[in-house]
């Protein structure tokens, strides 16, 4: 196996990074301070090459894609051409960018989460299907939450409001803490599994 | 079969169908014919806008709109009415994004509002986008001025705002927006500003609820409909507004249609289908 | 040398760390704890067989949590059982497609699959979509048109859970949801046919590998959750009789 496939490198990479982040927050020291500031320099420093990477990997895939006329390849003419012209705009002209962006961009994304939001409604009304005891509830908390969310309720009916707090500060909040306790739990195991490294879900 | 007892089944067979409809026309009707459907205050609300109330003119405040141009409808119009009401008070606004979006939705809301004769670099400055997300947060509290050079390339030592940005204490308020989960922001900025309030989609109040209860964020807007109440505290009803009336409509639809699709189903089971 | 505020805190998680380490090491030296059944995890088996009589695909996403901060333990579980099922769909010669949004996940997963299915993999076994809307609105048209046998929503789920589950009902699929994200796990119950609800998920390498070494680290997990559980009653009884019993983790 070549030394670049080894499982122990991200192990190391893992285990010295995890110590110097888990030190340096709990520990005050000058020179503990400095490697955890030259640490994040490191990591912000990564994440613009990753951001680079990205771009490399993208044109590899589209690039590939359109030289084997692979199934949909048309689209990764559109993908080329969208980078181009937003890559140019950005040096070309700032008001180009801005509308390219403003006018084209966010619109076809929203559109797109708009699209999403007619299955989520009709998700919850399969959602809110009174089957079972626990279904009544669930669709009980749903219906006064949404009565919450839509002000006209609240306005005339003020015991709307007061109900959907307590149930927002007082059942949820305590699962919510319920579940932040037990997330923090798992991810302190998770951390010591791949410190040990019998965690090897992420190396693949 | 009786002509209710009809069209409960045809609800109920071809319900996808008729949600998406009727989804349609309810979001489109307010564009047009405005309804002007009068909305409660929540406290958490008051609470934001006396916080930003407070503020003196010149304080520093920081401020990330970290979401995608897609979720503009769930936190961009209550940005765009904290963003006016920060103007109008006259303080200074540090806008760093830990999302890659952020800058342009930054500018996006500084074209959107009123900004009065406020100064570029003065008043106001973005910084544009970090990346590492928490990592990236970690670092910005650690030292500000780790960024070197603003959104168009000036750097920060030129800019008269950042002069007196010596460490994230310097910041009376951190405001945010996130349309996912909010414990990156939190865990960061927590203690080391005194006054944190996001801007969070709806979804994820339950999330952030222990939070404002447990002080380490003061307080959050819910959505666009927290939007909607902080326009109607500023007196300057806007998109927020007006959304709600959609909003407002489209979930009294989806409860009568829960309930339809209930009786439809109970029916069924009962009849032993 | 340690941040006065942080004393505490740094003193209760070096005691978790040895609790940890005391447990991983001795479930490995031999003595594994015994875990109860998962009646999801069964499930996948069930629903992996209904693909290959049906001849149809088995789709699985983890949604758009990603391998960091909180998200990363059901991330991670998450792909632990992408690995498991792949491997058990390749055996009985179903095909398993993946549709990941985090694009760190994808060479995890074609690894995965490159090992289940050896000769038999295709790359369009992965999709990758590069944002949660995206990922919906690929999963809405995909599974409309693919009518999948089998739909597996197990991760740091977000809000495509709701779309996802709808998508996979409306197509007919059987599904099991796993999530420890509190405000998806009432969409996951109410729309999945099986769900694995918050430790459930995070147990699930555990169950399925019956590796010591994480059946020991759940084994401390559980010790840890009785102690925060003993802490918070003995709180509020303090509470209640006008003692702040907070001050035992102060020092």
């Amino acid at each position: 196996m070549s030394w670049v496939r080894r499982r122990e490198i991200p192990l190391l990479i893992f285990a010295i990074t995890f110590i110097i982040g888990c030190f340096g927050y709990y520990i005050e020291h000058p020179a503990m301070g400095k490697i955890y500031s030259t640490l994040f320099d490191w990591v912000l420093l990564m994440s613009n090459l990753a951001l680079g990477t990205g771009l490399i990997a993208m044109t590899l895939y589209h690039g590939k894609k359109i030289a084997k006329r692979e199934k949909g390849y048309e689209m990764s003419f559109v993908v080329f051409g969208a980078l181009i012209l937003m890559f140019v705009s950005c040096y070309a002209s700032p008001a180009s960018r801005e509308y390219l962006y403003a006018k084209i961009y966010t619109p076809a994304s929203i559109a797109i989460l708009c699209f999403t939001g007619f299955s989520e409604i009709s998700g919850l009304y399969r959602a809110f299907r009174v089957r079972s005891v626990e279904a009544f509830f669930l669709a009980l908390a749903g219906f006064i939450l949404l009565m919450h969310f839509a002000p006209v309720y609240g306005f005339f009916i003020p015991g709307v409001e007061k109900v959907a707090s307590w149930l927002l500060d007082n059942p949820a909040m305590g699962a919510s803490r319920g579940i932040v306790i037990g997330v923090a739990i798992g991810t302190i195991a998770i951390a010591i599994r791949v410190l040990l490294g019998y965690e090897k879900a992420y190396t693949g | 079969m009786s002509e209710k007892g009809g069209l409960i089944e045809v609800l109920g067979r071809n319900y996808r169908q008729v949600i998406w409809i009727g989804v349609l026309i309810l979001c489109f009707l307010p564009a047009f014919v405005p309804l002007g459907i009068p909305i409660s205050i929540d406290k958490l609300t008051i609470k934001a806008y006396k916080c930003i109330e407070e503020l003196e003119p010149g304080d520093l405040v920081l401020v990330s709109p970290d979401f995608t141009p897609g979720m503009w409808v769930e936190v961009g119009p209550a940005m765009n009415a904290i963003m006016q009401h920060l103007f109008m008070k006259k303080v200074r606004i540090v806008i760093v994004s830990f999302y890659i979006d952020g800058p342009v939705l930054a500018e996006k809301i500084l074209r959107e509002i009123d900004i009065g004769d406020a100064k570029y670099g003065v008043d106001y400055v973005n910084l544009g986008y970090l990346p590492g997300m928490e990592t990236a947060m970690a670092a910005f509290v650690e030292n500000p001025r780790r960024i070197e050079y603003d959104y168009y390339g000036t750097p920060v030592e030129e800019l008269e705002i950042m002069k007196d940005v010596k460490s994230i204490g310097d910041f009376k308020l951190y405001i945010f927006a996130c349309v996912t989960w909010p414990d990156p922001w939190i865990r960061q900025f927590s203690g080391k500003v005194p006054k944190i309030i996001t801007v969070i989609s709806p979804a994820a109040i339950s999330l952030v609820m222990p939070y404002v209860s447990g002080g380490q964020l003061y307080s959050m807007l819910p959505g666009t409909k927290g939007g909607a109440e902080y326009e109607a505290l500023m007196k300057r009803p806007g998109v927020a507004t007006s959304i709600m009336d959609a909003t407002s409509l489209c979930l009294t639809f989806v409860m009568l249609l829960v309930i339809v699709g209930n009786i439809s189903y109970w029916r069924k089971r009962l009849r032993g289908e | 040398m340690i941040k006065g505020e942080l004393a505490s805190t740094f003193v209760v998680l070096l005691v978790f760390i040895a609790l940890y380490l005391y447990c991983i090491y001795r479930a490995v030296r031999g003595k594994p704890p015994m875990i109860r059944k998962v009646p999801g995890l069964d499930a996948m088996e069930e629903a992996i067989g209904r693909a290959v009589e049906m001849g149809r695909p088995i789709y699985y996403s983890t949604g758009v949590g990603s391998l960091d901060g909180g998200d990363m333990p059901m991330t991670m579980a998450g792909m632990t059982l992408l690995g498991y099922s792949a491997s058990l769909a390749a055996s009985r010669g179903a095909e398993l497609r993946y549709i990941a949004a985090v694009p760190q996940l994808v060479p995890i997963a074609e690894d995965m699959l490159r090992t289940a299915y050896r000769d038999a993999y295709k790359p369009e076994q992965i999709t990758f979509v590069p944002s949660q809307v995206a990922l919906m609105s690929t999963i809405v048209g995909t599974y409309e048109r693919e009518k999948p046998a089998a739909n597996f929503l197990l991760g740091a789920l977000y809000w495509e859970t709701v779309v996802i589950a709808e998508a996979g009902a409306r197509a007919g699929a059987m599904q099991v949801g796993g999530t420890g994200r509190l405000y998806q796990v009432p969409f996951v119950v109410a729309l999945c046919d099986y769900s694995l609800i918050g430790e459930e998920l995070l147990a699930a390498g555990a169950y399925v590998s019956r590796e010591p070494s994480q059946l020991g680290s759940i084994l401390a997990s559980d010790i840890i959750r009785f102690i925060t559980i003993a802490l918070i009653i003995i709180y509020v009884i303090g509470s209640l009789f006008g003692v702040d019993a907070s001050t035992i983790l102060r020092f």
